[in-house]
């Protein structure tokens, strides 16, 4: 795949990088007949910033039959977004600098990005190909309320909130929009400066939120992409549905490029420490988790650990669902680096479901795990019930919450898990 | 209790706002002392706590165009410390052009707050409305006594500041050499801000400055000086922001650094104790 990309489009796709290493620290580009799709995600999984160029972005661009048919393999690659925008931040950029030309090779061990001067100076850069991979996303999420809005006016309105502020929760009724700080953050809400804002709904070009929602994102995530659609005076379209869901800020430029951040939401019911509302979440993740079996029975090396469908009813069950959740977490880098190897296997793994799987994890484990009463039986009768559950189990999800800063042990486990460092709040080795 | 207070003037707006800027670089928590007539913003020294560094009095009917307040007392007064640098950023939109209204309130919510309320006014006719609710903690009457008008010491000499502007180069470079600045004034109108480490002494002189008053008037070759910290003294050279006509200097030798700022609609004072040789 071959292209060039004049120079007035240098600075946006400049602007571009730039806005996805506020997110994540790796580029995947994935070349295809029409577009070029750059795409990054941070390490947490809460958001995924992707940006389409269209070949109408470029002066030209050339993408043979030849890679068509590596297209889905050994096309799409991943670099390191920090050498990546080196390259763009040279100061030489603005004058003389003419045009700028991409190859990437099927299978090569670098993409080739050539900058072109004026003054038929040219420079080389050759930026090492870390993988050949793909992002495996769902971008179907669902989104029954739309909100467009002036670019300009949102991040005017994003200005009131301190710098530090990170997550912000948003109010949506039918006659305004209140932005606001979220309420239930760690922090001492006494404390701490509280800053609302409302928003008429004349102020949107679209105002479509049905009865209204009220939901919390990360701020923090979302200013970089808002500093690039004030700066290309794009209106921002927000598509959300309901809390715990994943919300999506798009922007779009006719035809030439576009761009979608998807970021998860927090679910304020499972902070307020409603044992309905928890119950629930941990219903969502088993949804989530039986859609992904397929694909993990294929990591062997992966220790994540299946939930036992059987315990699910159970009044202990969410008890056993933290330690669980924390191996898991722990062990998501690791995840995600397996995962496009067999991408081609893997349809149900959606990065878009872990994300919501971690986000209500987190909720439910920040609220829960301080307050967590140790209570050690129904957790040995699960397992002398359920003999198949127990070997679902791996040694940490057996082992208490308090616990987890253990190393995994990939050990065998002969049916049952063991305990390294006794809880000192007396949970007690399983052994039967 | 009860506290409102609405700004509408744009000018107001911004001197209000630069007079907390300047503040929340000086001070980190910072007393409100309201009462019918002027509203003051106090600062006590942080590691010394009984003593003031910084004392400022806005007058009321100049920046407010309403203000209603009943205190608890016969005093007829409201006391109550906030963190200086949150009340700075809630009125940080008051540089924007389109704000329409700045309200002040004291409300209950959660733990009592100040309320700050911005009405601005966005491009399409609506409006916006921001609050800012800021955590206060309320000084009863018994505490009051240690926020009382502070006794200025006797100066041995006073003198107008130079150009402010050039004052605060010129100590931003000094700030590199050395932590401790003297400062000296004499009688002739010199002042000489001086910083010196294990290899270089730098002084730097201003000459011909107006003298206010000098406590001594039979020795002519009077010379007062005191050390002070050179970061506390140039963050109160920020102030330049304010577009201020004079800034008062007084000495007290080998004691206190003391900078005024009096103009018609406020008044404010910064005690710089000097630290020992």
């Amino acid at each position: 795949m071959k292209c060039v990309i004049p120079r007035q489009n240098l600075k946006i796709l400049s602007r571009a990088l730039n806005t996805m290493c506020r997110i994540g620290e790796d580029l995947y580009i994935e070349p295809n007949s029409t577009q070029l799709i750059m795409h990054t995600t941070n390490s947490w999984h809460t958001v995924y910033a992707w940006f389409t160029f269209d070949s109408s972005f470029f002066s030209s661009y050339y993408f043979t039959e030849d890679d068509e048919q590596n297209s889905e393999n050994s096309l799409k690659c991943k670099i390191s977004l920090k050498s990546c925008i080196t390259i763009f931040k040279s100061p030489h950029l603005s004058r003389c600098l003419e045009s700028c030309h991409m190859e990437i090779k099927s299978n090569a061990d670098t993409i080739t990005i050539q900058l072109r001067y004026s003054n038929f100076c040219v420079k080389t850069h050759l930026i090492p190909v870390l993988e050949y991979s793909a992002l495996q996303v769902n971008q179907n999420v669902d989104t029954s309320h739309v909100l467009c809005i002036d670019s300009k006016v949102l991040s005017a309105a994003v200005k009131h909130f301190q710098n530090s502020e990170t997550d912000i929760t948003l109010i949506v009724t039918t006659e305004k929009v209140i932005l606001k700080t979220h309420s239930e953050s760690c922090r001492d809400i006494r404390q701490m400066l509280r800053t609302e804002l409302s928003l008429q709904s004349s102020e949107f070009d679209i105002y479509d939120v049905g009865e209204g929602c009220c939901i919390t994102f990360s701020l923090k995530e979302i200013r970089p992409l808002l500093a690039f659609a004030e700066h290309m005076t794009l209106p921002v379209i927000i598509r959300f549905s309901s809390p715990g869901m994943p919300m999506v800020f798009g922007l779009k430029n006719g035809l030439t490029f576009e761009s979608q951040y998807i970021l998860s939401t927090m679910n304020d019911n499972a902070i307020s420490g409603d044992a309905n509302s928890i119950r629930l979440n941990i219903n969502a993740i088993e949804n989530t988790q039986s859609t992904n079996e397929q694909p993990e029975n294929l990591l062997p090396n992966i220790n994540r650990t299946q939930l036992a469908s059987s315990s699910l009813r159970t009044p202990m069950r969410v008890q056993v669902e933290y330690p669980d959740s924390i191996s898991r977490k722990r062990k998501h880098p690791s995840t995600s680096q397996q995962t496009p190897k067999i991408a081609n296997s893997i349809n149900s793994i959606s990065v878009i479901e872990q994300f919501r799987e971690e986000c209500l994890e987190e909720d439910v484990l920040l609220s829960q795990v301080a307050d967590f009463h140790v209570d050690n039986e129904p957790i040995k009768t699960h397992v002398n019930k359920n003999s198949n559950f127990t070997q679902e189990f791996s040694d940490t999800a057996l082992v208490f919450a308090r616990c987890h800063s253990l190393p995994i042990r990939n050990s065998p486990i002969k049916g049952k898990g063991k305990v390294l460092v006794y809880d000192s709040d007396g949970l007690i080795d399983d052994s039967d | 209790m009860k506290f409102r207070g609405k700004i509408i003037d744009p000018h107001c707006m911004k001197q209000f706002y630069s007079i907390v800027i300047i503040l929340s670089k000086l001070c980190r928590n910072v007393v409100l002392r309201l009462s019918s007539t002027k509203l003051y913003l106090i600062a006590s020294n942080e590691s010394n706590s009984n003593q003031i560094s910084v004392w400022s009095v806005l007058d009321q009917q100049s920046f407010f165009k309403d203000y209603d307040m009943i205190g608890e007392t016969e005093s007829n007064e409201i006391l109550f410390s906030l963190p200086i640098d949150m009340l700075a950023s809630s009125l940080s939109s008051a540089k924007q052009t389109n704000l329409k209204t700045l309200k002040m309130k004291l409300t209950d919510k959660l733990s009592p707050c100040l309320t700050i309320e911005l009405d601005l006014e966005s491009q399409v006719s609506s409006k916006q409305l921001c609050t800012h609710d800021i955590p206060v903690s309320v000084i009863l009457p018994k505490d009051w006594s240690a926020y009382k008008e502070p006794t200025i010491p006797a100066h041995n000499i006073s003198v107008v500041m130079p150009s402010i502007r050039v004052v605060r180069h010129i100590v931003d470079k000094m700030k590199r050499i050395g932590p401790r600045l003297i400062v000296s004034l004499d009688s002739s109108g010199k002042m000489v801000l001086g910083v010196s480490n294990l290899s270089a002494t730098v002084d730097t002189h201003f000459i011909g400055l107006e003298i206010v008053s000098v406590h001594n008037l039979t020795d002519k070759e009077n010379k007062y000086s005191t050390v002070v910290d050179i970061k506390k003294f140039s963050q109160f050279l920020n102030c330049e922001t304010l577009n201020l006509s004079k800034i008062l200097c007084h000495v007290v030798e080998g004691m206190l650094l003391h900078c005024s700022i009096e103009e018609d609609e406020y008044v404010l004072h910064y005690f710089l104790s000097g630290i020992d040789d």
